[in-house]
């Protein structure tokens, strides 16, 4: 049985994604358990500054597929199978991009192997098995699955696990696989790239403190107290559905289901119920106070800090607060 | 006629708890609903219906009581449901699932499309639609958040990856899974749930099937739950006896926000 430990490079625009070095850097560490071998394998158009971006990266081969080709699950499919059939890995890793977690299971199917998603953690056990570690029911529960077929093949979660830090150098063996001329054949062809642009006013997505505004707030002007205190606690406001719906804010603003995942270390949220499509939205949110007036609504139930109060008591204090500020800066 | 073959699950309606003491799941109140990723995939299968000549038909894989999500397919316009139910079938993961979801839509017809949702909230993996292209060895068009243009031979969609947004014309056949926000999605006009109640359900079982044992259910699975953690506990007692002052205090220091520098609350 070969050792090895396969992980794929996305490269866009020329560069491999972080979450390549996140790959590279567990499958280090596994591989100091059993002794395997670490191979990579990236899909795109030649390009020499790859060697570069994985110099001093404990990684023994690369196998690198040249194709015009742009993002193409069959096509990228067949050709990672490819490598698999050829190389026998143990473990295959990907990491959980729209781009991985939409290619890892098409290459599973095709191998007739077992596929875990969006893995939080990997470990080997005693038996050198693949121990994957997820969350699962609106991560309320850590689960932890084994594949009985190989390759064992795992998306894993960006941002989760540690890049290589520092270890003896290994030369990249680069092996060029040949796929161009593959666009000839495909019946997929593309029409047009657009680079996702940020028009949003504010992306909620990549903040650290939100205070979620719910219907429960009844004024647009008590909204805007709450605005600018998410504000000073050096955060942003966001909002459920039925505010959007108010027409009070965009799209942009509304977490959940048909909105915005959001990643915040800390959420308040303040006259929101916590339906499920809203929960959607909040599902890698470790930190929650909740402010309703109602102990049995579902956002009580998950929050870290569930207060039960009548917001309007709330909003009056902060209103207090700003005017004492306020007139002490005309004061001062 | 283009054939739409759309795929949908039914799920626990409310949170799935985890038993402390046994470490069980618990199917909370026993209450089931279909998983909401999925409207936007019927709703998308009968936006196309309504633009060119096309037949839609819904399956599932599940048990016998999934029926209702068909049902309620079917009375937002659906034509026909297929509930592929066999208690072999218990215990599929995404390989399994998806080769039988595959074999049972290939017996039925000549599709053209397949449709699934995102995900689902239960299992929550988003691996099935793709497991059911690779099976078929169809193309597949992940994270459609919008169609350009369907017609007889094409689709022309676009897909909503990492940093870009890529708009491709795929010759069919193909499956395609959809975001939720590709559509808002319609309820059920009074019409068409009487309508529906004359619309046929087909089930398949092993009998109509005959799927290798190796292949489905547990023994066709290769992933296996080896153990389960519970994260969050119970729920948090609620606090009661907070004032509004200190409820401000409080979210102050969670947000490592100083009150001093705020001038205090108090
Ligand atoms: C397909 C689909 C997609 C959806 N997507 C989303 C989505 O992305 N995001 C989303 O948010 N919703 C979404 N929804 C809507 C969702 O089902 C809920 O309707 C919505 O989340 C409710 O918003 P809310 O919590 O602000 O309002 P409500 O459910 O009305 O809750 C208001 C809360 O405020 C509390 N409250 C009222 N007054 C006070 C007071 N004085 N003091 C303290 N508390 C008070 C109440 O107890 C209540 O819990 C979707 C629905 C569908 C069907």
């Amino acid at each position: 049985m070969n050792k090895v430990i396969l992980v794929y490079l996305q490269l866009n625009d020329g560069i491999i994604n972080p979450v390549g070095f996140e790959l590279i850097g567990k499958a280090y560490e596994l591989s100091r358990v059993k002794g395997h071998r670490i191979c990579a394998v990236l899909i795109g158009n030649k390009n020499d500054t790859v060697k570069d971006q994985l110099k001093g990266q404990p990684v023994h081969q690369l196998f690198y597929i040249e194709t015009k080709l742009l993002y193409n699950v069959k096509e990228y499919a067949g050709y990672l199978g490819e490598v698999c059939r050829e190389l026998e890995p143990d473990i295959f890793l990907l990491g959980a991009t729209k781009e991985g977690r939409s290619l890892a299971p098409y290459v599973a199917a095709q191998l007739s192997t077992g596929l875990t998603a969006d893995c939080t953690e990997l470990k080997l056990d005693e038996d050198g098995k693949l121990r994957q570690i997820r969350p699962a029911f609106g991560e309320s529960v850590l689960a932890d699955i084994k594949t009985r077929t190989l390759p064992q093949m795992a998306t894993v979660r960006p941002g989760m696990m540690e890049r290589f830090a520092e270890g003896p150098a290994i030369p990249t063996e680069i092996c060029y696989i040949d796929k161009t001329g593959s666009e000839k054949e495909t019946m997929v062809k593309v029409v047009s790239v657009s680079r996702i642009e940020k028009v949003k006013d504010v992306d909620i997505t990549k903040q650290d403190v939100l205070v979620i505004l719910g219907a429960g707030i009844s004024s647009r002007e008590d909204a805007s107290v709450l605005e600018r205190w998410a504000q000073s606690l050096s955060g942003t406001f966001a909002c459920s559905r039925k505010l959007v719906e108010r027409g009070w804010y965009g799209i942009s603003r509304q977490v959940g289901l048909s909105g915005n995942a959001v990643n915040a270390k800390l959420i308040i949220t303040i006259g929101v119920s916590g339906s499920v499509q809203f929960q959607a939205g909040i599902k890698k949110v470790k930190n929650i106070i909740a402010i309703n007036h109602d102990e049995a609504a579902p956002i009580m139930q998950i929050a870290k800090i569930p207060i039960v109060q009548d917001l309007n008591t709330v909003i009056e204090k902060i209103k207090e607060w700003e005017d004492e500020r306020d007139d002490g800066m005309v004061r001062g | 006629m283009l054939k739409i073959a759309v795929c949908v699950k039914q799920v626990p309606k409310n949170q799935i708890g985890i038993d402390e003491n046994t470490g069980n799941i618990i199917r909370e109140d026993g209450l089931n609903c279909m998983n909401i990723y999925d409207y936007a995939a019927v709703e998308t299968a009968l936006r196309i219906k309504e633009q060119t000549e096309a037949e839609v038909d819904i399956f599932t894989m599940g048990r016998m009581d999934s029926r209702g999500v068909l049902q309620e397919a079917l009375a937002l316009g659906a034509d026909e449901g297929i509930l592929i139910s066999d208690s072999k079938y218990a215990g599929s993961d995404v390989l399994a699932t998806s080769y039988i979801l595959s074999r049972g839509i290939m017996k039925k017809g000549d599709y053209h499309l397949i449709i699934c949702g995102k995900q689902t909230t239960d299992g929550d993996t988003a691996q099935v639609s793709g497991a059911i292209a690779s099976q078929l060895n169809w193309n597949y068009l992940p994270w459609i958040h919008e169609i350009a243009e369907v017609t007889e031979k094409e689709i022309t969609a676009c897909m909503l990856m990492d940093f870009e947004k890529i708009e491709v014309t795929a010759i069919y056949p193909c499956v395609i899974s959809v975001e939720p926000s590709i559509y808002t999605v319609r309820i059920p006009t009074l019409m068409n749930t009487l309508k529906s109640r004359k619309k046929n359900i087909t089930v398949y079982g092993q009998s109509e099937l005959s799927l290798p044992e190796h292949a489905i259910g547990q023994k066709g699975a290769p992933t296996r739950v080896a153990g389960i953690k519970n994260l969050t506990c119970k729920a948090v007692p609620a606090i009661r006896d907070l004032t509004a002052a200190e409820i401000v205090r409080l979210i102050c220091e969670e947000a490592e926000c100083p009150l001093e520098s705020r001038g205090g609350y108090e």
